[in-house]
């Protein structure tokens, strides 16, 4: 065989190669940033794309250090990790933030390729590099919105220990009121019962008539701050209601439909029963807020997987009753005691874990004693919790006695 | 995680405290208004009574219904008394609930 011939294969094989090699050096020069440098971290190459991102030419770069790019982002320990794993032979990958010439910053995710000679010796680092300064730029968005949020949870969770504290002194101002303006009406109804002793004073028909009414106003005033609470109580039921017309199943159909994604998003089987066609004439925007406040607590307390959640609506006599139910983890009789008290929670890191300030159930008790009704609970710990309340039956009318009219 | 799931976790972390805090929100201004309705309620509920009562006790006394012996205008000047007292009282107690309100929520 021609020694030539020789050559000339394992030249055209070299040419070939060669050939191979330029086109993958293309193709990546093409699709990223790329970069080499020396074994001290002096840039001998950048393609295009590295000065586009760095918005320096190709001869502001070339035998600088790569350090001309810190960001000051990274503590030292960083690039210290760094330098160990490529100067150990080592391919290196992760995150790194930049400064560009006019002072922006630019995010790459980057691989660091140490390249060896024959001997196994490092002789240069070969860099490929991908632009995820806006994938970088939305996180810290929200991360700063995240950090935003979290302050702003904690100085509502302190407002509301100072509105629990304001609402004590309110109770506390209540009874003060309570005492102080009952102490003065003793006299006026003990001197008023006097002055109508017709055995000891004479009055005539109108002064007798003038004390009467004295003392029937002082007996309202004595009944009216007689108990604060059951003004309280007396005052929520005439919490104003805008009481309207319509159809239950429209209603509860409405209901279903705004839930099913969250109901997916969090895998609860989520069930709306009822087989009354009715027509209801109360508020349905109150009634809603009664339901969402007892289908949020639910959802709250049932199980990660398999969660099941019911809202049942059943006529029993002169009531429509209506039913919350879950499956979750059940709530003790001692709490079951306090539930519809005010800022009471059953879990003392529900508040942390699920925000709230254990008004919810005060304000549906309020609104369903406001629309003539009863609520109320059954539970048992570990064995779920269904929550009822009624409404009263006049408010209700069939559609059928309806279309009749 | 990737860098599709490290950032919708954030965003959901965001989402869920947005949710939260509109929820402590809506809970605070339901309470303040049952809170408010209830006071003002009370607070008007007290004062035509009292008014009445005022002002049948001032009539009596100035003898618009008729004479009155010593004996009865006593007694009339002790209701009136007290009637002024817990007129005093609600405007202390007033006061005091002024105070408590300007501690705003």
């Amino acid at each position: 065989m021609k020694r030539s011939h020789l050559y000339g294969n394992q030249s055209s094989q070299l040419i070939s190669n060669y050939k191979e090699l330029a086109n993958f050096k293309i193709g990546m020069d093409e699709a990223d940033i790329v970069a080499k440098t020396d074994r001290d971290g002096n840039i001998t190459y950048v393609n295009k794309k590295f000065c586009e991102i760095s918005k320096y030419t190709t001869d502001e770069l070339m035998g600088q250090n790569h350090r001309m790019l810190k960001s000051g982002h990274h503590p030292p320990q960083f690039f210290d990790g760094m330098w160990r794993t490529i100067s150990s032979g080592r391919i290196w990958r992760g995150e790194i933030k930049n400064k560009a010439k006019d002072g922006s910053y630019y995010w790459v995710k980057t691989v660091i390729v140490p390249i060896f000679d024959d001997n196994g010796v490092i002789t240069e680092f070969l860099s490929v590099r991908t632009d995820i300064s806006n994938r970088k730029k939305a996180e810290e968005r929200l991360q700063h919105a995240l950090t935003e949020i979290k302050e702003k949870e904690k100085i509502i969770k302190h407002q509301l220990e100072e509105i629990k504290e304001i609402d004590k002194q309110k109770d506390e101002f209540s009874s003060m009121v309570s005492h102080e303006l009952k102490s003065p009406l003793g006299p006026i109804l003990g001197y008023c019962e006097l002055l109508k002793d017709y055995v000891y004073s004479k009055l005539d028909p109108i002064q007798s008539e003038a004390i009467d009414e004295i003392f029937d106003n002082a007996k309202r005033l004595e009944r009216i701050i007689g108990d604060v609470l059951d003004v309280q109580k007396h005052h929520m039921n005439q919490l104003t209601f805008n009481k309207t017309k319509f159809e239950l199943y429209d209603f509860l159909g409405r209901l279903t439909k705004e839930y099913v994604s969250l109901m997916t998003e969090k895998q609860i089987q989520f069930k709306v029963k009822h087989d009354e066609k009715l027509i209801l004439q109360t508020d349905g925007y109150r009634l809603r807020q009664v339901l969402d406040n007892l289908i949020r607590n639910a959802i709250d307390f049932v199980p990660k997987k398999n969660g099941k959640i019911e809202v049942v609506v059943d006529r029993q006599g002169e009531n429509l009753v209506f039913c919350v139910k879950d499956n979750g983890i059940g709530i003790s009789k001692e709490d079951q005691q306090n539930l519809f008290k005010k800022f009471y929670q059953v879990d003392t890191s529900y508040t942390r874990r699920h925000g709230g300030t254990g008004l919810g159930l005060v304000i549906c008790k309020s609104i369903v004693e406001g629309l003539g009704g009863k609520i109320w609970v059954e539970s048992e710990k570990g064995k779920g919790t269904a929550f009822f309340f009624t409404l009263p039956m006049p408010q209700i009318k069939e559609i059928a006695a309806v279309i009749r009219n | 995680m990737t860098l599709k799931t490290s950032s919708s976790h954030k965003l959901n972390e965001v989402e869920q405290e947005k949710l939260i805090l509109e929820e402590i929100n809506k809970d605070l201004t339901e309470h303040e208004k049952i809170s408010n309705e209830v006071f003002n309620s009370m607070s008007h509920e007290l004062r035509t009574p009292i008014v009445t009562i005022k002002g049948y006790t001032d009539m009596l006394i100035n003898g618009n219904f008729g004479d009155l012996t010593t004996e009865q205008k006593e007694k009339l000047d002790r209701i009136k008394k007290n009637i002024d007292l817990l007129i005093e009282a609600i405007f202390q107690l007033l006061k005091k609930k002024e105070k408590l309100n300007n501690k705003r929520y």
